[in-house]
């Protein structure tokens, strides 16, 4: 006899509430559809499947893309070089691991919120406006967003952390500040540095986007190739992304595994 | 000379109703005492009020003749040390790093981190594991090792740390009597080497008569012996044990 | 023993990985450091007057007229646009998590019938391909095929999300228990029906949960998938910066905040739902 399953509560709540938010949403959608089919319709869809099987590969293009796809990589780098210092800052506050302030936490967490509510692109239009089109503007715009989102799922994965070990550490006379690299630390750190790596791909996907602000890298590169209808250049820095992200994925797969045990 | 322990009326209430005390117990240098009663007694609670980890709601608890609320982390880690019943190893470190963290209530802040990431030679730490039969378990990771395995690491940061007083909560808890009798006669020896007091809360009164020189007798939050091991009979042991369940 | 040998060695290694991070972040900054400005560094104070002139003027100072955060038309016309992007990240969730669902099974390892897995690898490569395009790449390339408007920035939105999802259903569907589906197929019931009586209930809080999760990054992205497309709120953001009508720009970033946060909090309480 098959396990009776329970009786559907919650969840068909759930899940009736979502489907009706979906039928709004189309209607919705429906009545703010513009003209259809101003595009190229079925032959742009045809150039665009040939080029992404037959993507530019001259040997100069192939530099010019591994340039921008070195570009693109720094840009990540250092964004979340950025975002990591200050994520990890702000997730000591928040969880209260060193010092404990109700007023320091809330306070810490609204910034946190704040600073993730804007997609990186919003914070590039800000900061460009702002500073003009520098290369420490799109630095910033990537790692304030980044540095929100760190700082507050390292922040609640500190504070679950198993109090056990910390306790017996105070009670051999660990100072606050050992206690954290001893206790705190050892207990977050693959999950934390996995966390990290995933971050990291999606750093570097901000970043090829943000070029489409008008700094270099491949959104950039994406970007010129479409202006000129030139799927077959359009669809090398693409694959490039692509190469990109699998790279960090992978290797963030291999970091996980060597200190996950 | 100044009794390493001393509990003073003292007396702790915990929200689910449970209370300890008051109780008043001493403990000299070089002592050996055993604390035994049924579960739920107040063994931990009592260990952990001497460590000076709980403060008591009434009462006081001098350690070598201070008061325990009035020492610093650095003082009374010096003075006193306790094994938990859990171990309380960080299992993600390398044994070598939870053996060392005995000595954090010594180092400051910065030199414990560069002993954590940097190759730093760890002799007290290799000491300590010879002593406990686990030199080779050095760089292993603290969760590939077996329970007993586990509590000897603990013992081994307890013996880094090197207290006047050693508290030891349940050691053998979850071992076969063959290892259980390993273990104490290790706790046994340890406290003697180095002159240290040894307070032991236990269940099975026969290691107790075995390995200790004292036994304290506990029942529902109050001491109701306290002998010498030589003056107990395995009866009297046996009637804390069974009309406790009244 | 084998066990010290082997915990040195990966201490070693350990410790030039840690090495190897400075140095690369060191690489890195060069790197951007090298690009060209077009206007002072931020280490100039031209740079935080110009950024401060930025903000004042967000702020409505030194302005001839009435700021639009003062002008309730202004107002209703974006919190009408912002209702439009909404409803445009719930369509791109709902269509991300339709094309998961109706590609997991053929792209999870079934434990029973390992001889259908031929089209594993091919769904697992259209999933990686689909989510490591970032969105906007998405949407340049739809806006090319079905013209500028709200479906090329939906479909954006889904064939980006659908890669996300995809791979999380996967590792739900094989961690499922296979027990339920099967005593179903020994009772009788065809594979489909095995499938909708055994496995879905199982997924289903799993999927509520990513699906709603995933909604909260969705709403984010949608402002600027539609700046590309042209539609929306995003465009209007657009048009706002671009015509320099900066107390313009406040409302939209207070309305798009507001929208952020008001998504967060209906994702926590449908998941705490889904949950009971």
């Amino acid at each position: 006899m098959p396990a009776p399953f329970r009786r559907p509560g919650g969840r068909t709540i759930a899940g009736l509430l979502a489907a009706a938010a979906v039928g709004v949403a189309l209607l919705r959608l429906g009545a703010d559809a513009g003209p259809a089919g101003a595009g190229g319709g079925a032959q742009a869809l045809e150039r665009l499947v040939r080029g992404a099987l037959a993507p530019e590969r001259s040997p100069a293009y192939l530099l010019t893309v591994a340039a921008d796809a070195a570009v693109t990589a720094a840009y990540a780098v250092a964004a979340m070089s950025l975002a990591t210092v200050a994520g990890l800052v702000a997730a000591v506050i928040a969880s209260g691991v060193l010092l404990d302030r109700a007023w320091l936490r809330a306070g810490c967490r609204i910034v946190l919120a704040l600073t993730r509510s804007a997609h990186e692109l919003v914070w590039a239009l800000l900061f460009v406006a702002a500073m003009g089109l520098s290369p420490a503007a799109g630095v910033l715009a990537i790692a304030v967003p980044y540095a929100g989102v760190i700082g507050r799922v390292l922040g609640d994965r500190l504070r679950d952390v198993d109090p056990a070990p910390v306790r017996a550490l105070a009670a051999a006379g660990a100072s606050p500040l050992s206690r954290l690299f001893y206790g705190v630390v050892p207990q977050v750190a693959p999950d934390a540095l996995g966390y990290l790596a995933y971050r990291l791909e999606c750093a570097l996907r901000s970043a090829a986007v943000l070029s489409f602000v008008g700094l270099g890298g491949l959104g950039f590169r994406i970007e010129l190739a479409l202006r000129d209808l030139d799927y077959a250049r359009a669809w090398t820095p693409i694959y490039a992304t692509l190469l990109l992200v699998v790279l960090v994925d992978w290797l963030g797969a291999r970091t996980r595994r060597r200190f996950a045990r | 000379m100044e009794p390493v322990l001393r509990l003073e009326q003292a007396e702790l209430r915990r929200s689910e109703g449970f209370r300890l005390g008051p109780v008043d117990l001493v403990v000299r240098p070089g002592e050996r005492v055993a604390l035994v009663g049924p579960s739920g007694a107040g063994k931990s609670t009592l260990l952990s009020l001497a460590s000076g980890a709980l403060g008591p709601d009434r009462g006081t608890v001098w350690l070598d003749g201070r008061r325990a609320d009035r020492l610093g982390r650095r003082e009374r880690a010096r003075l006193v040390g306790l094994m938990h019943q859990r171990h309380d190893l960080v299992e993600q470190l390398r044994v070598r790093h939870n053996v060392q963290a005995g000595l954090l209530g010594r180092w400051s802040s910065l030199k414990a981190l560069l002993a954590l990431v940097g190759p730093v030679e760890a002799p007290e730490a290799r000491r300590a594991l010879r002593r406990v039969g686990l030199e080779h378990a050095l760089e292993r990771r603290t969760s590939e090792l077996s329970g007993g395995e586990h509590q000897r690491v603990a013992l081994a940061r307890l013996l880094v740390q090197d207290p006047t007083l050693m508290l030891v909560d349940e050691p053998v808890a979850s071992l076969d009597p063959v290892r259980s009798r390993e273990l104490l006669a290790l706790l046994a020896g340890i406290a003697a080497e180095g002159g240290r007091a040894l307070l032991c809360s236990l269940h099975q009164p026969e290691l107790a008569l075995r390995h200790f020189d004292r036994i304290v007798a506990m029942r529902e939050g109050r001491i109701v012996a306290d002998r010498a091991s030589p003056d107990v009979e395995q009866a009297d042991l046996d009637e804390v044990y069974l009309s406790g369940r009244g | 023993m084998r066990g010290a040998a082997v915990g040195a060695s990966s201490a070693r290694r350990t410790r030039a990985a840690l090495l190897l991070v400075p140095f690369a972040v060191g690489a890195a900054w060069a790197l951007v450091l090298a690009q060209p400005a077009a206007g002072p560094s931020p280490l100039e104070p031209a740079a935080w007057r110009r950024a401060w002139t930025f903000l004042s003027r967000l702020l409505g100072r030194g302005l001839a007229e009435e700021p639009a955060f003062a002008r309730p038309e202004v107002w209703a016309r974006m919190a009408d646009l912002a209702l439009g992007t909404l409803a445009m990240s719930v369509t791109g969730a709902a269509l991300a998590t339709l094309a998961a669902l109706l590609t997991v099974p053929l792209a999870a390892r079934a434990r029973e019938e390992p001889a259908r897995g031929a089209l594993r690898g091919p769904v697992r490569a259209c999933y990686v391909l689909a989510r490591s395009v970032p969105e906007i790449v998405w949407a340049l390339l739809l806006v090319l095929v079905s013209g500028p408007g709200p479906l090329a920035a939906a479909l954006a939105l889904g064939v980006h999300n659908a890669g996300v999802l995809g791979r999380l259903f996967t590792d739900v569907v094989e961690d499922v228990d296979p027990r339920p589906g099967r005593a179903l197929a020994t009772a009788g019931a065809g594979r489909v029906e095995a499938f909708w009586y055994g496995t879905f209930p199982q997924i289903l809080p799993q999927v509520l949960t990513f699906s709603l999760y995933r909604w909260e990054v969705i709403v984010r992205t949608t402002v600027v998938v539609e700046a590309v497309t042209g539609s929306g709120m995003g465009a209007a953001l657009r048009l706002a910066l671009s015509g320099r009508a900066f107390t313009t720009v406040t409302v939209i970033l207070a309305l798009y905040v507001a929208l952020v946060l008001l998504v967060d909090v209906l994702s926590g309480a449908l998941r705490t739902l889904a949950r009971a």
